[in-house]
């Protein structure tokens, strides 16, 4: 079957540059968040954590704690129905049963009329414990003795993924003119979002469960939470208010289940809001990796081969820790058209906090070493770094030994408009000239990263892929858009309501973007993957041209005019030749409640990407409809004598398709780079020898101030994505994954040193320029 | 429930009485180190003499011996005051590094000294501007020079029913130059993860100093006034090797540790080197 290819409009709304829906709300303080939800008779929650990252639990004494004014319900593991859950990998009860794995493990927990009560019940209950050696490093977890974290999981490993799809490694590795290694290491990187996992429940006299909850994955993450709570999915609504974003962080997790459990015992709404040193602590933050990688080149630069080792550290229970490990193994292989590619994962359980998805998804921990790995092969081989990334770039159409393939393709437009805008050759050219002076101890360095995510993941979830959307139109002509794809302030209701607007030529005022309730939205995945906007405007278009038709059609009837001869404007079904003849939406709605008693014009409209299709056991098919290049900039200086690194300007230019709400996406950028900053710089949760962490706090966690972020160019290179109605791929997470490797690669284009574990920290890259000195001088003394 | 006791006294004298009849009662100022350790602490019981009600505190004058600045003026005073950007230039410095905005607005420069970090931004400049803090309590006024009045982390020298009233700061020798630094990880709300003050009053037309201080923060359990460095008087400070021979033997008077802000290795390179380029800034030598 031929694909569906959809054209660019000549788009009035589409692409400029619009204020979000709920902007005036949010900066007039009005905006009622999760945590802002007070239901009648409201109880309180609060969990013990464990003090030990591992131990047995020998005996959970709550006498004492019952005993505390105020409080309604004590529940340890034991006193509880609950069972196995987790998205993935069922490996975790919501209450610690007999074994606590981590410094944070939920141990008992508790509902009161209020925190104080809670806190105090909470310091009431004796818990007698026996610690076990702990796991505090991936690399010790497969040791020969290492303690066990699951029985399940044997030598700790969650997972073993091999993958090998092209031409033979061994062989090309054999034969190759030019093979690199290099070994790479990430950190654990903690969102930051401004409202903690946060959620509100209420558990009624027929099991019937409604959440209140900040989540990006409204209607699919009752089936997980279903399971903790051993209830039949349907008896689970989940609403989602406004939320303090997400960044990856609020898919599937435990806070809203175990909220539910304390409701079901306390027979009372309970709020259970994690403060930010439990967030700290317990949320689900970025998967520390090592890599070892190595690449097979030709004279010229072609890129030929490549094995990549990865260890994931997934903490102490999966979470979606096998999808982010399998994202970092291959998803770069659909940028350079490299023929023979085999990646080895191991996925290993340690006794830290579990963690999760964070913008990049395991693709920013392969950036870091990938485009790393690219200057250096690029150093050795004396080819630019731009030409050799250029001789290798896939493009538009392109198939992977994986089965993947490109539609839209402008990787190599994004690279020399990025090298453009940022100078980056003259820079080059300069910079040597002034860090060649010995006395100066200020170098600069420029560094870039080309940079590929998906718009949508199809490996992630097994039945479907795609979304659907239902407008209904209310009896006074108003649009209301109900979507699953939720907003957690990246703005997706404000392009909801653009393309109603632009489609149905009608005003802001009259188009309503609903938040989720999963008894009202049509069933979807959710807001992950980058997939929200390529997905959820797909189906849009499909609904606003099902009540666009309608339209016509109602005011042709009106009008007494041929369907043919109408178009629609400014909320007028009009002639296009009399501009007199028009019916007002109004009119047309009114019309159609009165015929059909009662019942609204509805738009109904599905997505699905075509051409892709869930992957084989040896994880060969194509995962995504559309993929989002970008290219990243860095320019900076670095203090030899402080090692100190100071990022003057970077630049993030990407094909993310046909930008819908320009503000918004200039937006993602500028966040997104941010957060690549603050992971390449400082970011770093940091557990000690005894498995505690010595930085749960914002002041000891460092994440970049506002007076750190350097100016951030945002740019968007022509594109239109042909298998989605709006041309629209993505930005949400190919914003994050070019910075930290383009910082990287511009430290060493200042001062000759890499870090390859991260954070670049002024004291790594102080001591790695002493060792480069010591290096030197012993050189010049042999010599 | 918490159980907070609180009085806000209208004068001088209400609150030294008060403070020698409560001895438990802490002084409120700002409340930006109080009120988040108190939370960090579990909220326990309090006893609280807010002085915020005292208008005098906040007060900020020229006397005969120099200048005084009010315990209870806060840093955002202290960082905007022009008497204080032109005669103590390192000090607004200091000020203006402090937390954020929102910060610098609630927290005095009173309760930065009290609280007794060795981080303090604003205690480093006051200990080499010779400031005296003045103490009172119900018997009366006294004095005791800043370099002395810390005497471990979270301890000064004042006892229970003394409060501080504010600093005198002597008018600065003419020939007097100073710089600050901070080192640390971010740009904005960070903690010094070294401090450095120096003043040095030039031989006239020289670069060699008649007198030189040092001041080092978050490198030791209490704020360093480097002792000694009447030695170097005399010393020409365009030469490296002096400018080595100062910052070593100002190191060798700090006792940095490991925490997250830094390892020990780290800090103590940056404490030399962050005393060196001070000089260098404070007598304009690259
Ligand atoms: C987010 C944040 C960032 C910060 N960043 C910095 C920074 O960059 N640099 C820095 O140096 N500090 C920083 N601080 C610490 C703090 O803001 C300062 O130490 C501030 O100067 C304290 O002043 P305060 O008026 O708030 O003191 P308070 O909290 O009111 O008091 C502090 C202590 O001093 C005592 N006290 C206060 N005034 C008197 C008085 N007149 N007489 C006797 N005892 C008194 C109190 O009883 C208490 O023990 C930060 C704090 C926060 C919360």
């Amino acid at each position: 079957m031929a694909m569906t290819r959809y054209e660019k409009g000549d788009y009035k709304i589409i692409g400029t540059k619009r204020p979000y829906v709920d902007a005036k709300e949010k900066v007039t303080g009005r905006t009622v968040y999760v945590s802002d939800i007070h239901l009648p008779g409201m109880l309180y929650g609060k969990a013990l954590r464990s003090p030990y990252p591992h131990a047995k639990i020998l005996n959970v004494d709550i006498s004492e704690a019952l005993k505390v004014p105020g409080i309604k319900t004590v529940l340890t593991g034991k006193n509880v129905e609950q069972y196995k859950w987790g998205p993935i990998t069922k490996d975790e009860y919501l209450i610690a049963v007999d074994k606590a794995n981590y410094t944070g493990d939920e141990v008992a927990a508790v509902a009161g009329i209020d925190e104080e009560a809670c806190d105090e019940a909470i310091s009431k209950i004796r818990v007698e414990y026996e610690p076990l050696p702990a796991i505090l490093s991936m690399h010790d977890a497969m040791k020969d003795g290492a303690p066990l974290i699951h029985e399940s999981a044997p030598k700790n490993i969650c997972n073993h993924f091999d993958i090998h799809h092209g031409l033979d490694t061994d062989e090309v590795f054999k034969n190759a003119y030019y093979v690199h290694e290099g070994e790479y290491e990430t950190s654990l990187h903690y969102q930051g979002y401004i409202e903690p996992m946060a959620g509100v429940s209420v558990w009624d006299a027929h099991n019937n469960v409604t959440m209140y909850a900040g989540i990006q994955t409204p209607t699919w993450s009752r089936n997980d939470y279903a399971v903790a709570l051993g209830i039949p999915v349907e008896n689970l609504r989940i609403v989602q208010p406004p939320f303090g974003g997400g960044f990856g962080g609020k898919l599937s997790q435990p806070v809203h289940p175990l909220g539910a459990l304390i409701a079901k015992y306390a027979k009372q709404p309970v709020r259970l809001v994690l403060d930010r040193v439990e967030d700290f602590q317990c949320a689900l933050p970025r998967l520390p990796m090592y890599f070892k990688i190595k690449t097979a080149w030709d004279k010229e630069g072609k890129y030929l081969g490549k094995y990549t080792y990865i260890i994931a550290d997934q903490g102490a229970y999966a979470s979606y820790g096998a999808s982010i490990a399998l994202t970092a193994m291959y998803r770069i292989d659909i940028m350079y058209k490299c023929q023979a590619l085999r990646s080895v994962c191991d996925l290993v359980y340690t006794n830290k906090v579990p963690t999760g998805c964070y913008r990049g998804f395991g693709n920013a921990q392969k950036h870091f070493a990938h485009e790393t790995h690219l200057d250096e092969v690029a150093e050795v081989l004396n080819i630019a770094p731009d030409e050799l990334r250029l001789r290798n770039f896939s493009g538009e159409n392109y198939k992977n030994p994986h089965g993947w393939n490109t539609n839209s393709n402008a990787v190599s437009d994004c690279m020399k408009r990025g090298l453009e805008a940022s100078e980056y050759h003259d820079k080059r050219k300069k910079f040597f000239v002034v860090n060649s002076d010995e006395k100066n101890h200020i170098k600069k360095g420029i560094g870039f990263a080309a940079c590929v995510h998906v718009s949508g993941n199809r490996s992630f979830i097994k039945p479907f892929e795609g979304a659907a959307a239902l407008l209904r139109m209310n009896e006074q002509g108003k649009v209301y858009v109900f979507s699953n794809e939720p907003d957690m302030g990246q703005g997706i209701r404000t392009v909801h309501s653009m393309c109603v607007q632009e489609v149905l030529s009608i005003s802001e005022e009259h188009v309503c973007t609903t938040t989720p309730d999963t008894d009202i939205v049509p069933f979807g995945l959710g807001c992950f993957a980058s997939r929200g906007t390529y997905m959820s405007t797909g189906a849009l278009h499909m609904a606003l041209n099902d009540m666009k038709s309608k339209l016509i059609k109602i005011g042709s009837e009106i009008l007494g005019l041929p369907e043919g001869e109408l178009e629609l404007e400014n909320e007028f079904v009009v002639s296009k030749t009399d501009p007199e003849k028009k019916a007002s939406y109004a009119d047309i709605a009114w019309k159609h409640v009165c015929d059909y008693p009662g019942q609204h014009i509805l738009g109904i409209g599905y997505f699905t990407p075509e051409g892709v299709e869930y992957p084989d056991a040896t994880k060969y098919n194509n995962i995504s409809g559309g993929y989002a290049f970008g290219c990243q900039v860095a320019e900076l200086e670095v203090n030899t004598k402080t090692g100190q690194v100071k990022v003057n300007e970077m630049w993030g230019i990407h094909d993310s398709g046909q930008p819908i709400n320009l503000l918004a996406i200039e937006g993602q950028v500028h966040g997104g780079m941010a957060q690549g900053y603050g992971w390449a710089l400082m970011e770093n949760l940091a557990y000690n020898d005894k498995g505690k962490l010595m930085n749960p706090s914002f002041l000891d966690y460092q994440m970049p101030t506002a007076a750190d972020i350097p100016k951030i160019n945002a740019e968007f290179v022509d594109s239109f994505e042909w298998t989605t109605g709006f041309g629209a791929k993505s930005i949400g997470e190919a914003s994050l994954i070019g910075a930290a490797p383009a910082i990287q690669n511009a430290v060493y284009n200042a001062v000759g040193v890499r870090i390859n574990t991260m954070p670049i920290t002024a004291e790594k890259v102080l001591k790695a320029l002493e060792e480069k000195k010591r290096h030197q001088n012993q050189k010049t003394s042999v010599e | 429930m918490n159980n907070i006791k609180y009085f806000l006294p209208k004068s001088l004298e209400e609150a030294v009485k008060y403070l020698s009849d409560n001895n438990d009662a802490k002084v409120l100022a700002g409340g930006t180190d109080l009120i988040v350790k108190w939370k960090k602490t579990g909220c326990p019981d309090m006893h609280l003499m807010d002085i915020r009600g005292i208008n005098k505190f906040a007060e900020m004058n020229d006397l005969s011996e120099g200048f005084f600045i009010g315990a209870g003026a806060t840093i955002e005073q202290v960082e905007s005051c022009e008497k204080i950007k032109a005669d103590f230039p390192i000090l607004s410095e200091a000020a203006r590094n402090v937390g954020s905005v929102q910060v610098r607005n609630l927290a005095t420069i009173g309760g930065n000294s009290c609280n007794a970090a060795p981080s303090a931004d604003t205690v480093l400049p006051l200990i080499v501007y010779e400031a005296e803090a003045v103490i009172v309590s119900v018997s009366g006024e006294k004095r005791c020079t800043l370099k002395d009045f810390f005497v471990g982390p979270g301890k000064t020298v004042m006892r229970p029913g003394e409060m501080l009233k504010g600093f005198v700061l002597p008018k600065p020798k003419p020939c007097t130059v100073v710089s600050f630094a901070k080192h640390s990880r971010r740009a904005g709300m960070d903690l010094a993860t070294v401090g450095v003050a120096v003043k040095i009053c030039l031989k006239k037309g020289e670069k060699s100093a008649e007198e030189i201080s040092v001041a080092l923060g978050a490198v030791g359990p209490v704020p360093v006034s480097v002792k000694g460095l009447e030695k170097f008087n005399g010393a020409d400070l365009s030469s490296d090797n002096v400018l080595k021979e100062i910052a070593e033997f100002s190191f060798e008077q700090a006792s940095p540790i490991t925490d997250v802000r830094g390892s020990k290795d780290y800090r103590s390179k940056m404490i030399v080197q962050n005393v060196k380029d001070c000089i260098c800034k404070a007598i304009k030598i690259d």
